[in-house]
């Protein structure tokens, strides 16, 4: 029997491209079948720029805090050995599974105006869900895996002898994670950063249980869809593709850069002469 | 601050007394060197680089004490423990570990102070700017400042690494196989250009290494390490020449490492006056061991010294054999002899026809060992023979695979031997050089010698 060396790779190239097909067709089609003329006139609507406008604030302010809160979580389950730190790290993975309306639940138990720490609140007059303040929250929960994931193995991929380095050269441990650890792993967390404020822009499930309004984006989508039909949410639609796109190519171009610097310091192990 | 005793006495001296269990490995370091280029020598596992690290500050042995010349930077018992930051030892790990994000010349300035941006004094900038290019320059790096060490071969990263390391004015440079990352082919030329930086810039060094060139090419004291412990500690000379165990012995590179016992000892101080003699070279005076044969029997003696045991050494003469006017012959053997390792200054090899005895000695006989030649490989001008010791002795051959029971397995090298006599069919004479033969009385009965 004659099998062809190349046969082989071809089939798996046609399973590959199967995938790849059902994953474009929608967005082809989407694009093919959109009325362009009315794009620019339903984009004016207030409520959309309003909902857009809540989103880009809401995602930015969950990102920083993440990056805050996140980035040293992320150096300290890379770099201190304790115990109890494998099933840290496995909590950390937990919401990136969960479903996100179960997300929204399980924070409208805890902030909600009947929960343990969203009543105080709500009794002073500000409300954790239902508001900016709800976005936000949700947002973090959903995004923040992404972030802490990102720094964890970019911190884990630095070679500790680095820091042993700079011990002897006189450094304490605060300057040499600001002036070695966080700047060689910097690529790669502002990658994970990048993604985990995509994954909060777009998120649905756990705000829409926490804070149906003010209207987020996706929500607004949802009310469009819900309410007037598939037409309406097209452009919208349309709007968060663009933002997608820019920030996964953004997100994928930083994670090559910083993969390219490492081969080339790979590259140099048996280094050539002089 | 208590201080100890031994730190006042200990100028220009690194003094390490270091205990440390991690997991099996049990570390159990104790030596007192003069500061200068010391090797820290041993098979990979041997514990070199943790020693390194400890000395660094970036382990902390369980017990110990560690002091560079006269300052104590660790002692378990007085509470001392100088964090790496405050020992002033410059640290180059193997792969040299440069900043990969900073410039060659930004990963030099990285070991100085840092001047914060709120107080970014002018004349101070321009003071590191200084430094950094005197440093540069110094290392010949001018011309790769501005590249990261990405892009740069390993021999100039070494260079951007000791740049760096010496920026922080260290007491003591400690490298960590500083070779083993580059080329066979530059190694040669980086070693000749350590020894020379060293020179240059008077700083102590230890390093670590498990190749036994770029010992004999740098070290000052050597530092033979095993199993987590001190073998030996001396000279080049001292422990390539007598090696005290057979261990040392194979790291060094010997290759004819036989277990063998001397037959008995004695001291022979009384004949010291008798047989102690000057090398040739005017102004070198070298103590010199002789081997003198009497009628059956081989005398090693030590001059000199109550303490060094003369060996006797039975030969298989038979009386009549050396009843010529040669019955005494001296031969001089190296001062090395007696220490532990055994030379034979000359060695005999004799191939005797079927069914003879071993023939009558010339004057030139005289020998340590007397051996029947089972087999010679000569190729090109190294030489691998199989011989039988004529004399019955135990002696063994270590992880002796290929050869028959009884026989012995030696090499030389070319600059091993010489033929001093070739009678073809028959006899084969052979001069082997000192160096060439090593006899442990404590080679391990299973033959093998453990790395």
């Amino acid at each position: 029997m004659r099998t062809s060396r190349n046969g082989g790779s071809r089939s798996l190239a046609l399973l590959g491209g199967l995938l790849l097909l059902y994953l474009v067709a929608p967005m082809g089609y989407f694009l093919f079948t959109l009325s362009w003329r009315d794009v620019p006139a339903q984009l004016a609507d207030p409520v959309a720029i309003q909902a857009l406008i809540t989103s880009l604030l809401s995602a930015t302010l969950a990102i920083v805090i993440i990056a805050l809160l996140g980035v040293p979580l992320g150096y300290v389950l890379a770099r201190k050995d304790f115990r109890g730190r494998g099933l840290l790290t496995l909590l950390v993975y937990v919401p990136l599974v969960f479903p996100p309306v179960v997300s929204g639940i399980l924070l409208l138990i805890l902030y909600g105006p009947y929960g343990p720490i969203g009543a105080p609140f709500a009794s002073a007059g500000l409300e954790l869900d239902s508001s900016f303040a709800g976005i936000v929250i949700s947002q973090i929960f959903v995004a923040s895996p992404f972030v802490i994931i990102a720094a964890l193995s970019a911190f884990e991929a630095i070679d500790p002898a680095l820091e042993q380095v700079a011990a002897t050269l006189g450094k304490g441990s605060w300057e040499i994670f600001w002036r070695v650890n966080l700047p060689v792993a910097r690529n790669s967390i502002i990658a994970g950063l990048l993604l985990g404020w995509l994954r909060a822009l777009g998120e649905f499930g756990a705000t829409v249980v926490m804070a149906y309004h003010p209207y987020t984006l996706p929500v607004y989508l949802y009310v469009q869809l819900s309410g007037t039909g598939v037409s309406a949410a097209l452009p919208l639609a349309l709007l968060t593709l663009a933002v997608s796109f820019v920030g996964v190519g953004l997100a994928l171009l930083l994670q090559f850069a910083s993969r390219r610097r490492k081969l080339r310091q790979d590259e140099r192990v048996t280094p050539y002469a002089s | 601050m208590l201080r100890d005793t031994r730190a006042t006495q200990n100028n220009g001296m690194l003094a390490v007394q270091l205990e440390q269990r991690l997991g099996n490995f049990h570390l159990n370091v104790d030596f007192q060197v003069p500061l200068g280029l010391i090797v820290l020598f041993g098979y990979s596992g041997a514990g070199k680089s943790l020693t390194l690290q400890s000395l660094a500050g970036l382990l902390r042995p369980a017990r110990g004490q560690i002091t560079v010349d006269g300052q104590v930077l660790y002692d378990s018992q007085a509470a001392i423990d100088v964090p790496p930051q405050e020992r002033r030892i410059g640290y180059v790990p193997q792969r040299y570990a440069l900043f990969p994000h900073l410039t060659v010349e930004q990963n030099v300035r990285f070991a100085l102070p840092a001047t914060p941006f709120w107080s970014r004094v002018k004349g101070k900038s321009a003071a590191h700017a200084e430094r950094v290019a005197e440093l540069l320059d110094a290392l010949e790096l001018q011309d790769l400042a501005k590249r990261y060490p990405g892009n740069l071969s390993g021999g100039q990263q070494q260079r951007v690494a000791l740049a760096r390391a010496l920026a922080a004015e260290p007491r003591l440079l400690l490298l960590d196989e500083p070779f083993n990352a580059l080329d066979a082919s530059v190694r040669e030329r980086l070693r000749d250009a350590l020894k020379s930086f060293q020179r240059r810039f008077t700083i102590p060094i230890v390093l670590v290494t498990h190749d036994h060139v770029e010992v004999q090419q740098l070290a000052d004291t050597v530092i033979v390490m095993q199993r987590g412990r001190v073998e030996q500690i001396g000279s080049v000379q001292q422990v390539f020449f007598t090696p005290r165990s057979a261990a040392v012995a194979q790291l060094v590179g010997h290759r004819n490492i036989f277990g063998g016992c001397i037959a008995s000892t004695r001291t022979t101080a009384r004949d010291a006056s008798t047989i102690h003699e000057k090398t040739e070279e005017p102004g070198q005076a070298i103590r010199l061991n002789w081997l003198q044969i009497t009628n059956t029997q081989a005398q090693v003696v030590a001059p000199q010294s109550n303490e060094v045991n003369g060996c006797w050494l039975p030969l298989p003469f038979s009386a009549s054999s050396a009843s010529s006017t040669q019955s005494v012959a001296r031969v001089p053997v190296p001062e090395t002899y007696v220490s532990g390792c055994m030379l034979a200054s000359e060695m005999l090899l004799h191939r005797l026809p079927d069914g003879e005895q071993p023939p009558t000695w010339t004057a030139r006989g005289a020998a340590l060992w007397i051996v029947e030649l089972r087999e010679a490989n000569i190729q090109g001008a190294s030489m691998r023979l199989l011989v039988r010791p004529l004399w019955n002795g135990p002696l063994r051959s270590p992880a002796s695979q290929n050869v028959p029971e009884g026989l012995l397995e030696v090499y030389l090298s070319f600059s091993q031997w010489r033929a001093i006599q070739v009678e073809p069919g028959e006899r084969l004479l052979l001069e082997i050089g000192p160096q060439a033969i090593h006899l442990f009385e404590e080679l391990p009965p299973g033959g093998k010698i453990q790395a």
